[in-house]
């Protein structure tokens, strides 16, 4: 009887945690997507207002941005200070690919990111404003819709994972 | 040996590995580099100019090579260096001067920018530190240093000089007093400043106005720093003759180069003939490749008399 009270409430854990994980995934990639935005938001400035070179934007830019978006934001600006890529898109697109194991960003995140990167580099600053406001459309879209299934399946996520626990304790017993 | 390290970053790798192999390792000084879509690579060093080969082939330098060489150039970021490129060139870390053709986008009449660029020419500054040292003593007079001109068509080392005699006069060489110095570095070739360090040696008591027209440059310096002398690169436009004119009058002494032949050529130029009238006793130097790039031919003083001449003795020469 002891061990199977212990086994039930493992089971009741295991489920509550995966439940937990679901929704902490989602809220984990949304603060990463509003971590690049705020980056992307601070880059357009700098290149609109002070025409700041990429390198030094975004080393100042790592400064302010937390996580994964920081972490790429810096790598970033030491290989292009150390001029280590042959152009800014394979610097910007390999960094990504690099931070993505660490990251939440899912595979449509990381192709719209490295999509903006191809367009990095040589373009005129009006048109470097206008892809930066495409990635920006995308981030805050993004995010949107992540909020709104946060806050319509977040309850959710929990309320399964106990459930289910306990559905299979009592199916078990 | 040339410090060459900002230059291979900013090379294709490929282009930087096969110059190094030809010329480096044979010990020449690297003076040009030229970068011609589907032509041949083009080096021009203290001993040779030549196109690099591929065994029997030539080199050829293709589209990639020049676009990777463009986009780092530019520190991967052309819409920061958009005036640079209006002006065509650009002078990157360490005062190398990189002059660009391709096709010019125009608007309302007048060059917004360059697309598809076809050619670079790659300029490797020069420090000869003391070359400006033995000229020194002509550009005095009654122990007062005289307003200078540095006279020479292109590519001759007007401005490996002028950065010389900066450097002097800063340091108070030759028995000298040592001169608070300003500069206005246009395009960056003179100190070749990063992150507010000048990378060449310009003295202890020079201060550097960086990116900044020459006119308005020259007359800050002289409102902010009190300077004695005023030194500026290639005099030019209309606008930088009126800023020598009123440089003039405050009583400070000018350093400056211009392109030219001859005092004759030099005569001939309404701005050029008019700012001489104003330089009481100043002194215009001519430089040529004759003897390698650097030659100093003669040194004229603004009342038409010769000082020097190159094989002749030197007249008139008082300090």
């Amino acid at each position: 009887m002891f061990i199977e009270g212990i086994g039930a409430i493992l089971v009741v854990s295991a489920t509550t945690l995966v439940g937990f994980a679901f929704a902490a995934k989602e809220k984990y990639r949304l603060k990463e997507l509003e971590e690049i935005e705020r980056g992307i938001l601070l880059m357009k400035n700098q290149i609109s207002y002070l025409g700041t070179p990429l390198a030094a934007l975004l080393e100042q830019i790592s400064w302010k941005t937390e996580g994964v978006a920081g972490q790429a934001f810096q790598n970033i600006a030491v290989r292009m200070e150390e001029r280590q890529g042959d152009s800014a898109e394979e610097i910007w697109e390999s960094t990504w690919l690099e931070v993505e194991k660490k990251s939440y960003l899912t595979a449509v995140d990381l192709e719209e990111l490295t999509a903006f990167g191809r367009t990095l580099g040589f373009l005129e600053k009006e048109q470097q404003e206008g892809s930066i406001d495409m990635l920006l459309h995308y981030l805050q879209e993004k995010q949107e819709r992540i909020k709104k299934r946060l806050d319509k399946n977040g309850r959710l996520y929990y309320s399964m994972g106990v459930l289910s626990g306990l559905l299979l304790v009592i199916t078990l017993l | 040996m040339q410090k060459l390290d900002e230059i291979w970053k900013l090379m294709p790798n490929d282009v930087g590995k096969r110059i190094k192999d030809e010329c480096v390792l044979q010990h020449e000084q690297i003076q040009e580099i030229r970068l011609r879509v589907l032509r041949p690579l083009f080096v021009k060093t203290n001993k040779n100019k030549y196109f690099l080969k591929d065994g029997e082939n030539d080199w050829i330098v293709t589209n990639r090579h020049i676009k990777e060489a463009v986009e780092k150039l530019g520190g991967y970021s052309l819409y920061a260096f958009e005036e640079e490129l209006k002006q065509g060139y650009l002078t990157v870390s360490g005062g190398h001067r990189v002059g660009f053709c391709g096709r010019a986008v125009l608007e309302e009449g007048r060059v917004k920018t360059l697309r598809q660029v076809s050619s670079l020419n790659i300029r490797i500054a020069g420090e000869i530190t003391g070359c400006a040292e033995q000229w020194l003593p002509y550009l005095f007079e009654n122990n007062g240093l005289c307003h200078t001109l540095i006279v020479s068509p292109p590519g001759c080392g007007k401005t490996t000089l002028l950065r010389d005699m900066i450097r002097c006069l800063s340091y108070g060489i030759s028995g000298k007093e040592s001169y608070n110095v300003g500069v206005v570095d246009e395009r960056g070739e003179i100190a070749a400043m990063k992150d507010g360090v000048p990378q060449m040696d310009i003295g202890p008591c020079t201060d550097v106005q960086e990116n900044c027209p020459k006119a308005e440059g020259m007359l800050s310096l002289l409102r902010s720093m009190t300077p004695d002398i005023i030194a500026v690169d290639e005099l030019g436009k209309e606008a930088d003759f009126i800023g020598v004119e009123e440089l003039l009058h405050a009583g400070v002494t000018l350093i400056s180069t211009v392109h030219g032949n001859d005092m004759g050529g030099l005569q001939k130029n309404a701005k050029m003939q008019k700012m001489l009238e104003k330089m009481e006793n100043g002194r215009v130097l001519f430089l040529s490749k004759t003897n390698g790039i650097g030659t100093v031919e003669e040194i004229w003083d603004t009342q038409g008399n010769k000082r020097y001449e190159r094989g002749g003795k030197p007249c008139l020469l008082r300090g």
